[in-house]
């Protein structure tokens, strides 16, 4: 069976930026590469809100993104 | 006009480290910096090429200004 092992981590946020001339929803996305792969959901979650109020837009999403490295 | 809030940590190296958001609510609320800051240095979530952050250093509001310049 192939071993996993956790590589690195992307936070990836994403803002509700309001809407376009033409009524669509703007989405503005800021990623994160320098997130340590042993932070907890709850550490970044925290994170998010923390950072949250220092700019203007509602976060609408927040995404962790894994990467494993795989071996036999 | 672009603006960003930049947030400055330093590293074990004793570099400089920026974190940025764009659209920063002005004038910025000095509390909910300095609780994110301290997060960040506390929950030490975020790594640097110069190791873990380890203190605040400061933030800053960038403006960056684009003027094209026509080609004669």
């Amino acid at each position: 069976m192939a071993t996993a092992i956790l590589d690195d981590t992307r936070l990836i946020i994403t803002f509700d930026a309001g809407l376009d001339s033409e009524g669509k929803p703007v989405i503005k996305r800021k990623t994160m590469n320098n997130v340590k792969s042993s932070a907890t959901h709850d550490q970044l979650f925290e994170m998010v809100q923390a950072l949250a109020p220092l700019q203007q837009y509602p976060v609408n999403q927040i995404e962790r993104e894994n990467s494993f490295d795989l071996s036999a | 006009m672009a603006k960003q809030i930049e947030l400055l940590f330093e590293n074990t190296e004793g570099k400089t480290v920026r974190i940025s958001l764009d659209q920063p609510v002005e004038p910025v609320d000095t509390l909910a910096l300095n609780a994110a800051m301290d997060k960040i240095v506390t929950d030490n979530v975020l790594i640097s090429s110069g190791g873990d952050l380890i203190a605040k250093k400061g933030a800053r509001i960038v403006e960056r200004n684009v003027t094209d310049v026509p080609l004669s």
